[in-house]
């Protein structure tokens, strides 16, 4: 009997602590087990008996990657309960934040950890090393440096900003400070669209499973803020009724919780699901950028996850240019909110998903419960599953390569993995 | 910052400390750093700006438009060798010297020193001269502050690089 056995005990590499392990025998998978457990870190337990104006600077530390989705979803949350209306002109500097976010966390996604997946590179490191490519990283590299700076300045630093929050920010740019970014910005536009071209240009395997795509839908923009929760499948509903549908299990291998939905099991969130659920509110030049690849949209192919990661980029550059032309510095920045008991959720799309938060206060203002529901744990099972799917196509390969694949497919959902593109060994047991 | 268009880097030497603060010995580099950064700045002669500063974590991707500013780094940072605790190693950088964990770091992320050279190098952005100045740690723990071993000699380290530093700017 021939035991194939990719078997991980700990992933470097990723956001938190992870392990693969995979088990096939005779052309059969016998077991198949996809943590990616973070260590524990306790912040729903530790909220507890905090003030609700340290929710959004104490979430922002989940993720050094996306800690404006944080800071949105608390403070949306919080304001709900507290009955805070925020401005159009905090509500655009907003939008304009997690523009920011989105590029910078996209295009390091797509440059410097999937690309080199597809173009058969050990890392980023090496496929800079290659004159060919090289043009390539700097481009992304450039591009990503643009979303920092828009975030360093609006949020006064580029990791865990510190003028988010509930109610607004602690300080707004000026209209002059924003301008000045408008070069780079314009340059970061052209250079997105030349990246969804590119990113089309990319070997995609041929693998189309059926599942459910969740994102949140917004009636007159893009999703990133606010909007209902919908699906390919028909869901349609509040973001107050997630918990209703959308449930969070233990599983004996892994520390993060793994969350589906009641009725449809394993779903997608992120750019992809996003994409296919929002075409018709893509940006113009995003639109067309998309329309130009000629891959077919909508698709459930997973990894075409890296031209709709590129087609976002577009939209942020696009958003963020657009935001800036129209700003209005907020005044007053922050809207000022006082403790009320109660209970309120919301949900923000992270650059790789929705992002759930929940938070019930008591009336000194004072956090007595949350949830928080981050994207990877919503797509964990979705990962498993599609492993599942895909393992069989990958067996004839060899070892290396069925490795790189099943690595490749786990990188499609962008799971907070920092800048390496491996994190897998293959070993091999005969038995 | 200066242009990377100009002639003229903006520093002679820019001084990375690297280190988790919260992770005791892992702090050594940002404190080192620190002190030397107090001694430069009472020199009459820091207005010239020939030296840069960088206390940070971890490594970021936005070094490396520095490092390409800058004719020397010097990067102060917490080592694990098997050597005493507290024993200063210098060596010059070279390609491959660092293992996967050869500056072990508190952070699970993945873009450390080795990773944060070998992208700079591939990029052409290395400057001329790279030397790394570790300072073998005893513990890596969670927790703020020291081990005694390496509190005893963060102010010799600080001396000898701030001597080293004079001598080099003459």
């Amino acid at each position: 009997m021939t035991t194939l056995r990719i078997d991980v005990p700990y992933m470097a590499r990723v956001e938190g602590e992870g392990a693969l392990n995979i088990i096939v025998e005779d052309g059969e998978i016998k077991h198949l087990e996809l943590n990616i457990f973070e260590p524990p870190r306790f912040f729903e337990a530790f909220l507890r008996g905090r003030h609700f104006m340290e929710a959004p600077d104490i979430t922002a530390r989940i993720c050094g990657i996306c800690p404006v989705a944080y800071q949105m979803s608390s403070s949306h949350a919080i304001e709900k309960i507290l009955d805070v209306q925020i401005s159009p002109e905090i509500r655009a500097l907003r939008r304009l934040l997690y523009c920011a976010e989105w590029i910078e966390s996209h295009a390091l996604h797509i440059y410097l950890l999937h690309a080199p997946d597809f173009l058969g590179y050990e890392s980023a490191i090496s496929m800079a090393a290659d004159p060919a490519l090289r043009p390539a990283v700097e481009m992304g590299l450039r591009m990503k440096k643009i979303g920092n700076d828009l975030l360093a300045l609006i949020g006064g630093r580029e990791i865990h900003p510190l003028s988010p929050t509930v109610g607004g920010f602690y300080r707004a740019p000026t209209r002059k400070e924003l301008l000045a970014l408008k070069p780079e910005l314009e340059w970061g536009l052209e250079a997105s669209i030349k990246t969804v071209a590119w990113t089309a240009t990319l070997d995609f395997p041929d693998f189309e499973p059926d599942y459910e795509l969740v994102s949140l839908r917004h009636p007159d923009e893009y999703p990133m803020n606010e909007g209902r929760v919908v699906s390919n499948l028909g869901l349609d509903i509040p973001m107050e009724a997630f918990e209703e549908h959308f449930i969070d299990d233990h599983v004996p291998h892994s520390n993060a919780v793994h969350v589906y939905h009641r009725d449809h099991g394993s779903y997608l969130t992120g750019p992809l699901a996003r994409l296919n659920l929002n075409l018709d509110k893509l940006t113009p030049l995003a639109k067309q950028a998309l329309e130009e690849t000629g891959h077919q949209f909508p698709s459930r192919n997973p990894f075409k996850s890296i031209v709709a990661r590129a087609v976002e980029v577009v939209l942020a550059y696009e958003e963020a240019l657009r935001i800036i032309d129209a700003y209005v510095r907020p005044e007053p920045s922050r809207i000022e909110a006082e403790p009320k008991a109660g209970w309120g959720c919301h949900i923000t799309e992270a650059p790789r998903g929705m992002l759930y938060h929940r938070y019930e206060l008591d009336d000194q203002g004072l956090i007595l419960s949350c949830r928080i529901d981050a994207p990877t744990a919503q797509n964990l099972k979705r990962m498993e599953d599609d492993l599942w799917a895909f393992v069989p196509q990958v067996l004839a390969l060899p070892h290396d390569e069925a490795t790189l694949r099943c690595e490749q497919l786990v990188r499609n959902y962008d799971p907070c993995i920092s800048c390496a593109t491996h994190f897998l060994k293959l070993n091999v047991v005969e038995k | 910052m200066s242009s990377k268009n100009e002639t003229r880097r903006a520093w002679s030497a820019l001084l990375l400390g690297i280190g988790n603060e919260w992770a005791s010995d892992d702090g050594v580099g940002p404190e080192v750093v620190r002190r030397v950064k107090v001694w430069w700045e009472g020199l009459e002669r820091n207005a010239t700006g020939e030296v840069g500063f960088v206390i940070m974590a971890q490594p970021d991707l936005a070094l490396l438009d520095l490092l390409a500013d800058c004719d020397r780094v010097i990067i102060v940072d917490a080592v694990r060798s098997g050597a005493p605790p507290g024993t200063l190693h210098r060596q010059a950088w070279e390609a491959g010297m660092l293992g996967d964990r050869g500056v072990e770091r508190a952070s699970s992320h993945g873009f450390g020193v080795r990773e944060l050279l070998d992208m700079a190098r591939a990029l052409g952005k290395l400057p001329p001269r790279v030397e790394l100045w570790g300072v073998e740690a005893a513990s890596t723990a969670p927790g703020r502050g020291l081990s005694p071993r390496v509190a005893e000699v963060v102010e010799s380290t600080a001396q000898v690089l701030a001597e080293y530093l004079a001598n080099l700017l003459p």
